[in-house]
C-alpha cells in the first residue's frame, strides 16, 4: 500500500554514478555529467541474496539532493560499483 | 557507551533444532559466541530445548553462559505470532518445559501452539519478549498503536518487570519505521525495549541457508517472493556491529546485559536425577532391594554360599551408595510386569554380570556361576549412569511399551527421542525440490547416493560413472550441492527412539519437555546423549525376533504337542542340543547361523554351555581379523599346549585355555598382577584405547607387578598382550546373556524342529530368506503344507499327519496384499462351515479380487472339496472374472456361481506350482519375472539360475532377475566393485560387476528393477558360481522393445563395447555391423 502509492511517482534509472563519500556517507554523486550534492540521508538499507540467480549484494541510500529531489542510491558492493536506482518525483 | 566485546548478549537465536530455519547447530553457536568474546549467549528455539542439553556442555567448553529459552507459538485470532521466553531461575525453567510440553501435547502433532493466556499463567520465573512477531508487536507494525497497547496488557499483568519489547534493526527498507513504532510500543506501556538481532545463522556467508531452509519448510521453489530476508544481516553479529547499529538508542543494548544478569538458571549437567520407587513407610529403597535379592537366593535355587553372600553384599553396597536402588527395583517391576503379560523377555549387555540383576529376575544368567563382574557393568570409578538393555519380542514390543507408560505416568516416564538428520540423499531431494530442478534429474543423482553422508557428495559425485549422462548444468548441480553438503547433520525430524524408555522422578516434565510422537508416544525433546547429559536414567526395551519366534514354537507345541515348555527350566546340557550345534545344524538359531558361525561351529565342536559364550565372543570383526580364533583351536583341541605367560594368570585364562578372549579376563589379569581392585581395574581396561594412556600406565604396572614377585620382563610381557587383547575382548556378560537364547533356540530346533521353524518362518528373526529355512525344514524331513484356505492360519503353523509326521503350514499373512481384515474375515466364515469352492470363499468373505486371484495362483483354493476336478488355472480364472457377488447381493455377473463347468485350462505345471509358493512367501517380485518376461527371456537365451552349476568356467551366459541385493563395498584397491545378486524364480545368481563396465552399467543397475545380464561365469566353488558383468539391461525396457520388434536394436543401444550376446551380433550382422547404436 505504502510502496505501491509511492511507486507510481518514481522513475527507474539503474544508471552508474560516481559518488562522493564523507564519513562513510553520501556526499556527493556525479549524474549524467553533473555533480549533486547531498543535503540528507533519508533512510539506509541493504539488500543480499538471490544466491541461486545473480547473487546481490547492495547497499542502498535514499538521500535528498540539493533542490529537493529525492533519489535512490545503491552501492553494488561486489563490484564496488554505484548505481543510481531511481528517482521520487 | 564502551563498546567492548562483551557489551552486547544475544536473547533471540535459533539453531537448526528450529526445525528447517535456523542454519547452525547449539555447539557452533556456543563457539562463535565465546570466538566473538561474549560472556553469554541465548539459544530460543520454536517450541523446543531439543539443543538444550548439548548447548549447556558446548557452552561449559568454550566459557560461554548459556541461557535458555524458546520462541513460544502463540495462536491469536489474527493467526499465529510468536514470543520469546527466557529462564531466569529453576522455576522458570520447569514452567518454559511445562509451556513447551502444553503447545505439543495439546494441540495437534506438528502443529504447537499456545494461548496468551496460558503463556501468562506460567510466567514466574520467565522472562518475557515482545517483537515484531508477537501480537502487540505486530500490531504496532501495522500502525494500530492502541490495539498493540491494549494487547499488551496480558502480558504486562503476568510478566511485570520480565516483560520487554524486542526491538530488531534488520537494515531492510522499511527497518527504520518498524523500530520507531515498537519503541513507540514500548514507551507508550511503559515497557523498557530491549535489542536483538533475531539470529538464524552465525556468519554472513551463511544466510543462503536460511532461504534454502526456508522454502524446504514452505515447499515453494526458492525465488525472491518466497524468501523472506532481503539481506544478510541476521546473523551473530558483534557487540560492535549492535552497538553500532543502535548508535541512537545504546539503552537497548546495554538492557541485554541486564536481561542476561537476571537469567542465571543452570541446567546442572551431570548432575543424576534418580527415579522413585514407592517403598513401605520407614523403608528405604535400598532395604527393599536388599530384601528381594535374599528372596530371590531362594527362588533361583542358589546355595547362599560365603562367596554369593560376600558377592551380594559388594553389589548391594555399590549400588545403594552410588543411589541406584530405586532404579533397580523399578527395572525389576518392569520385567516382572513384561513377565506377567505372558510376554518373553531376556536382559541384554554388561548388565547381566550383576548379581542383584539375576535375583531380582531382570537378568536370567548366573552371574557366580559363569564368574561374571559386577564392576564391568556398574563402576563407581566411573561417572557413567547405569544402562539395562531389556529384549523382548518384538512382535509385542508396543504393548511393553504401553504397560510402562500407563504403570509410572506422564510425570516421571517417556520415551527417548532420535533426531533424524540429513544424508545425502534426503537431502539432494529436498533442495533440488526447492531449487525447481527437474525431479527426473534430482532423482537420478538422489539414487546414486544410498548412504553416505551429506558433506562427501561433491567427492562422490566425481567417481560414479553413472551420473556422467545426469542432464543438469554444473552450476545448477553447484547450487544444489552447495546447500546440500551444508545440510549434512542438520535434523530433518525428530522420532521415537527405537528402545530408549527414561525412568526419573516426578520432576521430569520440569526439566525436559514432551511432545508425541507419530505414533502418540510422549517423548523427552532429548535424544540418548542429551538423556545422559541431563543425568536422566533409562531403560532400553528393544524388540527381538527370535522371541518372539520362540514364543510362537512355544505356543505350536502347546497346541500340537500338548506339552507345555519352561524355556527357563529346559535342561542345560541336553546332548540333542549340542550335537545340533556341533553338526551346525544351527540355520534360524540365534547368534549362530550365519555361514562364518556354522563353519566356526564345526572346528570348535562346543559341548557345554560355556563353550557357547567363547563361541559367541570370538566370532566377531577383531578376533576373527587378529586371528585369536586359531591358536585358540589349536589349544582347545590339544593342538598346542594350553599355557600362560605366568601362574599367578592362569586362573584368570583357564577357561579360554589361557588366550584372552573376554574383558573380564583382562581385568583380572590387571587385578592379579597389578593388584588393582576390579573397579580400577575396569578403568584401566576402557582406557587401554589410548596410547598415550597405555604408555603412561605401563610403568607403573610393572612397578607394581614387582610388588608380586613377577620380574620385569615378564610383566612387560602380560602387559602387551593385555593392551593388545583389551581392543578384542568382548564382554563376557554380553555374550552370557546372548549365549540364553542361542541355547534355548538350538534346544527348540533339536527338539521340536517343526514347531520351532514355523516360529521361524512367521517372524523372521534371521538372516536367511524364507525359502532356505523351507528348505531347512524338508531337509529335516517336515512337510511343507501348501496354503488352503480351509485349514491356514495367518501364521505358519503345525499339524500332524496321520503317520504322525510333523508338517507346516504356510500361512495366510504372507499372500500377496491381503489384510488383517481379510484374514479374519475368512477365520470367522471358516469356522461357520467350510468352504466348499471358490465361489463359496468369495461369496463370504471380503476377500478382494487381487488377493483373491493371489490365494487361487498360490493354490489355496486347490483343496477344495466342490473344485477337485479343476485345475488351478481355472480356479484362477473364476477369481480373475468373478467380481464376486458378495453374501446377501443380487448377482449381477455370468458367473453368479463362477463355478467353470469343465476343466479347461492346463494345470499349473510342478514349476509353477514352486513358483506360486515362492511368491506366497515374500518373492512376489519374481512374479514379474516369471509371469511376464518369459517371451523376452527365451529371446534373450536365458540360462535359468538353478541350471547355472552344471555350466563350464568362462562360459558366456545370458542370466536375468530380479534385483534382490547390490553392494558396493570398499575395496583395497580402490577400485569400485559392484556385487549383485539377481533372483529368476529358480535361484539365486551372484553378479559381478568390475569398474571398467560400470560406465555402461552402473545406471542400469541401481535404476532398474529386472535385470538382464552378460557375462562370463566364474566358479567360486565346489557348485559356488558367479557371474562377471560385460552388459547389463533392464529387463521392463527390453521387453517393451520386443513388443515393437525392435529388441536386438534396443540391446544393442544400451550395451557398451566388447564383446556381445547373440541377438545384437545378429543385429549388427544384417545391419552391417556399426556400432553406433
Amino acid at each position: 500500500m505504502f510502496e505501491s502509492e509511492r511507486a507510481g511517482m518514481t522513475k527507474l534509472y539503474e544508471e552508474l554514478v560516481a559518488v562522493e563519500r564523507d564519513a562513510g556517507l553520501p556526499f556527493a554523486f556525479v549524474w549524467r555529467g553533473r555533480r549533486y550534492e547531498v543535503r540528507d540521508v533519508i533512510g539506509r538499507w541493504r539488500i543480499e541474496g538471490r544466491w541461486w540467480e545473480d547473487g546481490r549484494d547492495r547497499e542502498y541510500w535514499r538521500v535528498e539532493a540539493k533542490g529537493g529531489a529525492v533519489i535512490d542510491l545503491y552501492e553494488d558492493r561486489r563490484a564496488g560499483r554505484w548505481h543510481l536506482e531511481r528517482l521520487w518525483d | 557507551m564502551p563498546t567492548t566485546p562483551s557489551s552486547f548478549v544475544h536473547l533471540s537465536v535459533r539453531s537448526y533444532f528450529s526445525m528447517k530455519e535456523g542454519a547452525f547447530s547449539p555447539e557452533e553457536l556456543a563457539h562463535r559466541a565465546a570466538a566473538l568474546g561474549m560472556d553469554a549467549v541465548a539459544l530460543t528455539d520454536r517450541n523446543g530445548l531439543y539443543g538444550a542439553a548439548r548447548f549447556a556442555a558446548a557452552c561449559r567448553d568454550a566459557g560461554v553462559r548459556p541461557i535458555y529459552g524458546a520462541a513460544l507459538t502463540v495462536r491469536t485470532m489474527r493467526g499465529d505470532r510468536s514470543v520469546t521466553v527466557l529462564a531466569k531461575d529453576d522455576v522458570g525453567y520447569a514452567n518454559l518445559c511445562g509451556l513447551i510440553s502444553a503447545a505439543h501435547m495439546t494441540g495437534e502433532r506438528g502443529d504447537p501452539a499456545l494461548t496468551a493466556g496460558q503463556v501468562c499463567a506460567r510466567a514466574e520465573g520467565l522472562v518475557c519478549l515482545l517483537g515484531s512477531g508477537s501480537e502487540p508487536g505486530s500490531l504496532a507494525v501495522a500502525g494500530r498503536a492502541d490495539a498493540a497497547l491494549d494487547a499488551t496488557r496480558p502480558y504486562r499483568e503476568a510478566f511485570g518487570p520480565d516483560l520487554l519489547v524486542e526491538v530488531v534493526h534488520r537494515m531492510e527498507e522499511g527497518s527504520e519505521g518498524e523500530v520507531r513504532r515498537l519503541l513507540a510500543l514500548a514507551d507508550g506501556a511503559g515497557i523498557p525495549a530491549v535489542a536483538t538481532n533475531a539470529v538464524r545463522y552465525l556468519v554472513r556467508e551463511d544466510a543462503f541457508l536460511a532461504d534454502a531452509l526456508e522454502c524446504m519448510r514452505e515447499i515453494v521453489p526458492i525465488a525472491s517472493y518466497h524468501v523472506s530476508r532481503r539481506n544478510a544481516e541476521g546473523y551473530l553479529t558483534s557487540p560492535r556491529e549492535m552497538r553500532a547499529l543502535f548508535a541512537e538508542r545504546p539503552e537497548l543494548c546495554d538492557r541485554t546485559l541486564e536481561v542476561a544478569d537476571r537469567c542465571r538458571f543452570d541446567i546442572g549437567l551431570g548432575r543424576i536425577h534418580f527415579p522413585q520407587f514407592p517403598t513401605p513407610a520407614g523403608r528405604s529403597a535400598g532395604s527393599v532391594l536388599a530384601e528381594r535379592c535374599w528372596h530371590g537366593l531362594a527362588e533361583r535355587g542358589m546355595r547362599p554360599t560365603k562367596r554369593v553372600r560376600y558377592r551380594l553384599d559388594h553389589e548391594l553396597a555399590l549400588i545403594q551408595t552410588m543411589g541406584y536402588a530405586a532404579y533397580f527395583l523399578t527395572v525389576a517391576e518392569i520385567t516382572d510386569d513384561i513377565r506377567a503379560m505372558g510376554i518373553r523377555c531376556a536382559c541384554r549387555g554388561s548388565a547381566a554380570g550383576s548379581l542383584v540383576c539375576y535375583l531380582t529376575r531382570i537378568s536370567d544368567v548366573d552371574p557366580v556361576r559363569h564368574d561374571l563382574l559386577f564392576e564391568r557393568f556398574l563402576n563407581p570409578l566411573r561417572a557413567e549412569l547405569p544402562d539395562i538393555d531389556i529384549d523382548v519380542e518384538s512382535a509385542r514390543r508396543e504393548d511393553v511399551y504401553d504397560a510402562v507408560l500407563a504403570r509410572y505416568g506422564d510425570d516421571r516416564c517417556a520415551c527417548v527421542t532420535m533426531v533424524d538428520t540429513y544424508r545425502a540423499r534426503g537431502a539432494i531431494r529436498e533442495v533440488g525440490k526447492a531449487l525447481g530442478l527437474p525431479e527426473g534429474e534430482v532423482d537420478l543423482v538422489a539414487k546414486a547416493f544410498p548412504h553416505i553422508g551429506a558433506h562427501h557428495v561433491r567427492e562422490a559425485m566425481d567417481h560414479l560413472p553413472e551420473l556422467r549422462g545426469v542432464n543438469l548444468n554444473a552450476g545448477q548441480l553447484d547450487t544444489l550441492f552447495r546447500v546440500v553438503e551444508r545440510l549434512d547433520g542438520f535434523p530433518r525430524h525428530l522420532a521415537l527412539h527405537p528402545s530408549g524408555i527414561v525412568l526419573s522422578d516426578g520432576d521430569l516434565v520440569g526439566r525436559v519437555p514432551l511432545e508425541r510422537s507419530f505414533q502418540g508416544y510422549r517423548m523427552v525433546q532429548a535424544d540418548k546423549d542429551d538423556v545422559e547429559l541431563l543425568g536422566l536414567l533409562k531403560l532400553d526395551v528393544l524388540g527381538v525376533r527370535m522371541l518372539s519366534a520362540m514364543r510362537h514354537a512355544i505356543d505350536e507345541i502347546a497346541r500340537t504337542e500338548h506339552e507345555k515348555i519352561d524355556l527357563e527350566r529346559i535342561p542345560l546340557r541336553d546332548p540333542a542340543t549340542f550335537e545340533l550345534i556341533r553338526r551346525s545344524d544351527t540355520l534360524g538359531c540365534f547368534q549362530i547361523e550365519s555361514p562364518g558361525q556354522r563353519e566356526l561351529l564345526q572346528k570348535f565342536q562346543p559341548d557345554e554351555w560355556a563353550d557357547l559364550i567363547i563361541d559367541i565372543s570370538l566370532f566377531r570383526p577383531g578376533p576373527v581379523k587378529s586371528d585369536m580364533i586359531t591358536p585358540f583351536l589349536n589349544r582347545r583341541h590339544g593342538r598346542e599346549p594350553a599355557s600362560s605367560i605366568h601362574p599367578l594368570v592362569w586362573p584368570a585364562l583357564e577357561e579360554s585355555h589361557g588366550v584372552i578372549v573376554y574383558h573380564e579376563q583382562v581385568m583380572k589379569v590387571l587385578a592379579a598382577i597389578g593388584g588393582y581392585d576390579l573397579a580400577e581395574a575396569d578403568r584401566i581396561r576402557r582406557a587401554l584405547g589410548d596410547d598415550d594412556e597405555v604408555e603412561r600406565i605401563r610403568p607403573e604396572f610393572v612397578r607394581r607387578a614387582a610388588l608380586r614377585g613377577v620380574d620385569e620382563p615378564t610383566a612387560v610381557v602380560i602387559w602387551d598382550k593385555v593392551v593388545q587383547f583389551a581392543s578384542f575382548g568382548f564382554c563376557k556378560a554380553h555374550a552370557a546373556a546372548f549365549a540364553v537364547p542361542t541355547y534355548q533356540s538350538a534346544w527348540l530346533k533339536a527338539n521340536y524342529p517343526a514347531q520351532f521353524l514355523a516360529g521361524v518362518l512367521t517372524h523372521e528373526p534371521g538372516m536367511y530368506p524364507r525359502r532356505l529355512i523351507l528348505e531347512d525344514a524338508r531337509h529335516h524331513g517336515i512337510e511343507i503344507l501348501p496354503l488352503d484356505v480351509n485349514r491356514s492360519e495367518p501364521e505358519y503353523t503345525v499339524e500332524i499327519a496321520d503317520d504322525g509326521s510333523r508338517g507346516i503350514r504356510l500361512g495366510l499373512k504372507d499372500v500377496h496384499g491381503v489384510s488383517d481384515a481379510e484374514i479374519r474375515s475368512i477365520q470367522e466364515a471358516r469356522a461357520e462351515r467350510p468352504f466348499t469352492d471358490v465361489g463359496d470363499v468369495l461369496r463370504r468373505t471380503n476377500v478382494s479380487r487381487p488377493v483373491g486371484e493371489a490365494l487361487a495362483h498360490a493354490g489355496a483354493f486347490d483343496a477344495l472339496p466342490g473344485t477337485t476336478d479343476a485345475s488351478r488355472r481355472d480356479r484362477l480364472f473364476t477369481a480373475m472374472i468373478a467380481d464376486a457377488p458378495r453374501e446377501g447381493e443380487q448377482a449381477t455377473l455370468p458367473f453368479a456361481d463362477p463355478r467353470p463347468p469343465a476343466s479347461v485350462l492346463r494345470e499349473y505345471s510342478s514349476v509353477e506350482r514352486v513358483r506360486a509358493e515362492l511368491e506366497v512367501v515374500g518373492l512376489d517380485a519374481s512374479r514379474h519375472l516369471a509371469m511376464f518376461f518369459r517371451p523376452v527371456l527365451a529371446d534373450i537365451g536365458w540360462t535359468p539360475a538353478e541350471t547355472l552349476g552344471d555350466h563350464r568356467g568362462d562360459q558366456w551366459l545370458m542370466v536375468a532377475g530380479v534385483k534382490v541385493a547390490s553392494q558396493t563395498p570398499a575395496v583395497r584397491s580402490g577400485q569400485r566393485i559392484i556385487f549383485l545378486t539377481l533372483d529368476d524364480g529358480t535361484g539365486l545368481v551372484d553378479v559381478t560387476v568390475f569398474e571398467r563396465v560400470q560406465p555402461w552399467c552402473a545406471k542400469t543397475i541401481f535404476h532398474g528393477f529386472v535385470l538382464a545380464v552378460w557375462g562370463r561365469l566364474r566358479r567360486t566353488g565346489v557348485r559356488g558360481v558367479s557371474i562377471i558383468a560385460e552388459h547389463v539391461w533392464d529387463i521392463a525396457a527390453l521387453s517393451n522393445a520386443r513388443k515393437e520388434g525392435c529388441l536386438p536394436e534396443a540391446m544393442a543401444d544400451a550395451a557398451g563395447p566388447g564383446p556381445t550376446p547373440a541377438p545384437v551380433r545378429k543385429l549388427w550382422h544384417a545391419s552391417g555391423g556399426s556400432a553406433g547404436w
